[in-house]
């Protein structure tokens, strides 16, 4: 029996506490090695694939993600796994292991898991990144896909890397056990920890920064957002570290004093074993509610963003062909009878036409930076005609009367007043000047907002048919718009389109169904990549609970089998267990959770959409993983549990 | 009137290939007396575990019956089984088995809070159980506050604080030196006068055992002999050892002070 075999049999020993990092470990090896797979990947590097240097691009930082996360998690895992051997190393000295060789038999049994979930990280990894790469190619619309060819240095910068990685952290977990004391290791015998001092200004503390990050989070707007992350960050971070370090130290201490429900039952046990562990807790629940969040927020961005787009592709671009003609009376873009005739032809049923000329005007309004002013160029329309189109677009007709206007602005969620209520202004059409009186400025879009008709200034009827009376058509601009039934199929269609048009900037004639189509590829990428970066998160926070359950398995074992020899049924053991599990499992959800909702408020807010369905399939499909990998746990605990009791 | 009753008792184990057996108990039948203190003592791997194992219904008797106060504890299922152990049996281990999370009050109390007594109740039974054994001072303390004899006393504490038919204690002083033994032992006794305790308890200190009413000796899980206490401790102490030279074994090694 030498030190390596001795290293071999306490990992085999040892499965169970292993089973989790381990398979985080792999599964972070293959994810790093699928990505860089492409990384690395020759068509990407030498041939131009549209999309592929951006993507790359995106995936070298998950890449740093994935790296920078692991260190943390290996760090993590590595004190975890020393901690409750210390007796055991202890035992090994006096029974004559040097130092020298005890830490030998640490580095064994860390290399040795390490380089057998490197081996089979990257197996997974080569199985899957076909799989990777045909999704991918799909996404990107890559006419060949991208074959699936061994890429030499992305194995490489694999097995290295991670090789690497995990030898630096295990000769740093090595200065742990260091130089202690044989007695010391011996007796390490589990003290009470002395809960933190609580103080009530650190909850005061807490309370305030969480209130303060959500209000910030809540009143987000798109001019605001930029400046407002940082502090929300910091905020969430002071406040989730003292609500976990103190409001729920505080809330332990107010359990045990209510005698009542701390003697029923199992209770007693549940609730003294929570306020035993609450401070090594704390740090982990800080630590997982704060990777809950992230994968939550993040995550669920991703996927509302994409999910919202076919709103947002509708509420930006209001026709699905429209264009915008300089002068209205001869049309030199586009005939309207070819665009009719192509999209007939195609079997587009078209839902209706908008037909709308202007007078475009100028005026001054405030710069969005400075606050200086500056000239606008907008487009005069009638009130009739706006409402007409803005009943077909189910938005809420105008009412104006004498020299009102409202200023129409393009962009939603960009919260930015250009004009004040009740303001005067001057509008300015060649040397004609009206003076109207400002109603209000809206966010919205009724006809392609494109060229001079990018943002419309709308008058009262009366008022329109008396500036204009005296306009010429050819100084006047018009507007053309065809919205037709299943817009999202007409890709094709729309290319033809703008073939025909004569459109040499690209900057006359508006399609839909393109642009969307673009966006959803570029957002179902992101989505793609960042689903594995959070499943990797969300393994690794579900491997720091159950690697806290099973660090004190020992103890709990012997607890448990007193317990059942005093007459505990095992049902009631039963209910011990999952009661200390559970706590560890949805505590942190809960409060990462309420975290989340609040980011979701935020972006409902900036994409002007409601995203509360949305947000419940992600925070529902998030519980149900979490809710599995608790079962899991609980399962695989109460027989560890079991099986050593007769 | 016999509290609990073991006949004809036999406890073999098997190895789990092959046909090597060993008889860990064979025949042994026995009985306590309501309010009655009976100690077990016999060498090393002479059956008294198995005895203490079969009578605490953890373990189940290959043939014969064990009956605690007129009930076949073998005949319930795992669930009841449990229950069975919560409310007609009082143990106290060698290792004490303190919950280290729990105060001493709470560790008395435990097996009432499992059964959902109400709170004063509870209060009420630990003060006087408390008094009784001297260890009202530490009811607050945490279980690694106090020395090995407060733990044991605790968990007499505990033994009886459900009043059950029967208080199991399995070498109580093992762990102890003599002077925490001497306390527990006191413990046992006080609680055998005061709240009528029926006791049975497996040992190998002469000493421990001298408290006792009678003593059963057990050689190769077989009966061996029954020394009574004839009321007077020096000499029932001194028939203990007589038997004990007489029954051989390894006396040596179980000495009350490590």
């Amino acid at each position: 029996m030498n030190i390596r075999l001795l290293a071999k049999r306490n990992i085999q020993g040892n499965t169970q506490r292993y089973l989790a990092y381990f398979f985080s470990m792999v599964l972070s090896v293959s994810i790093f090695y699928i990505y860089a797979s492409f990384i690395f990947h020759p068509d990407v590097v030498t041939t131009n694939i549209p999309g592929g240097q951006l993507v790359r691009r995106g995936l070298i930082a998950a890449e740093i993600v994935i790296i920078v996360f692991s260190v943390f998690f290996i760090a993590y895992s590595n004190a975890a796994f020393l901690q409750p051997r210390k007796k055991e190393f202890g035992l090994l000295t006096i029974f004559g292991m040097s130092q020298a060789q005890l830490r030998k038999l640490i580095y064994w049994e860390q290399t040795m898991v390490s380089l057998l979930s490197i081996m089979i990280g990257v197996g997974l990894g080569l199985l899957f990144s076909k799989l990777f790469l045909m999704v991918v190619s799909w996404l990107l619309e890559v006419e060949t896909p991208l074959s699936f060819v061994f890429v030499p240095k992305a194995f490489v910068y694999t097995i290295v890397g991670f090789i690497l990685l995990f030898q630096v952290l295990s000769l740093l977990s090595l200065f742990q056990i260091g130089n202690a004391k044989v007695v010391d290791l011996l007796k390490d015998k589990q003290k009470p920890k002395k809960s933190p001092i609580v103080s009530k200004w650190l909850i005061a503390l807490s309370v305030v920064c969480l209130g303060i990050s959500y209000y910030l989070a809540v009143t987000m707007k798109m001019n605001n957002a930029y400046i407002r992350v940082l502090p929300i960050l910091v905020f969430i971070l002071i406040g989730t570290y003292f609500l976990f370090s103190q409001s729920i130290v505080a809330l332990c201490r107010r359990l045990h004093l209510k005698k009542k429900s701390l003697y029923n039952g199992t209770n007693l046990i549940t609730q003294t074993n929570l306020i035993f562990n609450i401070k090594d807790y704390s740090r982990l629940f800080f630590l997982t509610s704060i990777i809950t969040a992230v994968i939550l927020t993040a995550g669920g961005t991703l996927f509302m963003f994409t999910a919202d787009l076919k709103k947002q592709g509708v509420d930006n671009i209001p026709q699905s062909i429209g264009w915008v003609e300089n002068d209205a009376s001869v049309y030199s873009v586009i005939e309207p009878s070819m665009v009719e005739r192509s999209l007939k032809e195609d079997g587009f049923k078209i839902l209706y036409k908008v037909n709308m000329t202007g007078v475009p005007i100028t005026h001054m309004i405030p710069n969005m930076k400075t606050g200086e002013p500056i000239e606008d160029r907008s487009l005069l329309i009638s009130e009739s005609d706006f409402n007409k189109v803005a009943a077909l677009r189910k938005l809420d007709p105008i009412k104006l009367s004498g020299k009102e206007a409202v200023y129409i602005f393009p962009y939603e969620g960009m919260d930015y007043q250009f004009i004040q209520k009740g303001e005067e202004k001057e509008l300015h059409h060649g040397k004609q000047i009206v003076r109207v009186t400002m109603a209000d400025q809206l966010n919205q879009t009724i006809i392609a907002p494109i060229k001079s008709a990018t943002t419309l200034m709308v008058v009262d009827d009366r008022l329109y048919n008396e500036i204009t009376a005296d306009v010429p058509l050819k100084e006047m601009i018009r507007a053309r718009g065809y919205e037709v039934k299943d817009w999202e199929k007409a890709i094709e269609t729309s290319r033809k389109i703008e073939k025909m048009s004569n459109n040499p900037d690209h900057n006359q004639l508006q399609t839909r169904a393109p642009i969307y189509q673009k966006m959803k590829q570029g957002s179902m990428l992101i989505l793609f990549i960042g689903l594995f970066v959070s499943l990797l998160f969300f393994i690794v926070q579900g491997s720091m609970m159950y690697l806290r359950v099973f660090t004190n398995l020992e103890d709990k074992r012997i607890q448990i089998h007193a317990l059942h020899r005093l007459g505990l049924t095992k049902k009631e053991i039963r209910q011990i267990l999952s009661a200390e599990i559970r706590i560890l499992f949805f505590a942190p959800f809960v409060i990462g959770m309420i975290h989340a909702i609040f980011a979701y408020m935020a972006l409902s807010n900036l994409l002007g959409s409601n995203l509360f369905g949305y947000s419940a399939i992600v925070i529902a499909t998030y519980f149900l993983l979490q809710l599995l990998y608790y079962q899991v746990t609980k399962r695989m605990y109460e027989r560890a549990v079991f099986n050593t009791m007769n | 009137m016999s509290i609990l009753k073991a006949e004809q008792l036999s406890k073999t184990y098997f190895q789990k290939q092959g046909n090597l057996f060993h008889k860990a108990l064979d025949n042994f039948s026995m009985n306590v007396q309501k309010g009655e203190f009976v100690g077990v003592m016999g060498p090393s791997g002479s059956g008294k575990t198995t005895l203490l194992n079969l009578m605490a219904t953890i373990d189940r008797p290959t043939t014969g019956t064990v009956t605690l106060n007129d009930q076949n504890p073998n005949e319930l299922n795992n669930h009841d089984l449990s229950l069975f152990r919560r409310r007609e049996i009082g143990f106290v281990f060698q290792d004490f088995n303190l919950l280290d999370t729990l105060t001493v009050r709470e560790n008395i109390l435990l097996p009432l809070a499992l059964d959902h007594y109400k709170q004063h109740e509870m209060e009420d039974r630990v003060n006087q159980l408390a008094h009784l054994l001297g260890i009202e001072g530490i009811l607050e303390k945490r279980t690694f506050e106090i020395s090995g004899g407060q733990q044991q006393r605790t968990s007499c504490a505990r033994a009886m604080i459900h009043e059950p038919s029967i208080i199991l204690a399995d070498e109580p002083t093992g762990n102890l030196d003599s002077k925490s033994a001497k306390q527990v032992m006191d413990s046992f006794t006080t609680l055998q006068e005061k709240k009528g305790a029926s006791i049975l308890m497996v040992t190998h200190d002469p000493t421990a055992a001298s408290f006792c009413d009678r003593i059963l000796f057990i050689k190769d899980g077989k009966f061996f002999s029954e020394v009574h206490n004839g009321g007077e401790r020096q000499s029932f102490h001194r028939r203990i050892l007589d038997t004990l030279s007489v029954l051989g074994g390894v006396y040596h090694e179980h000495s009350t002070s490590r």
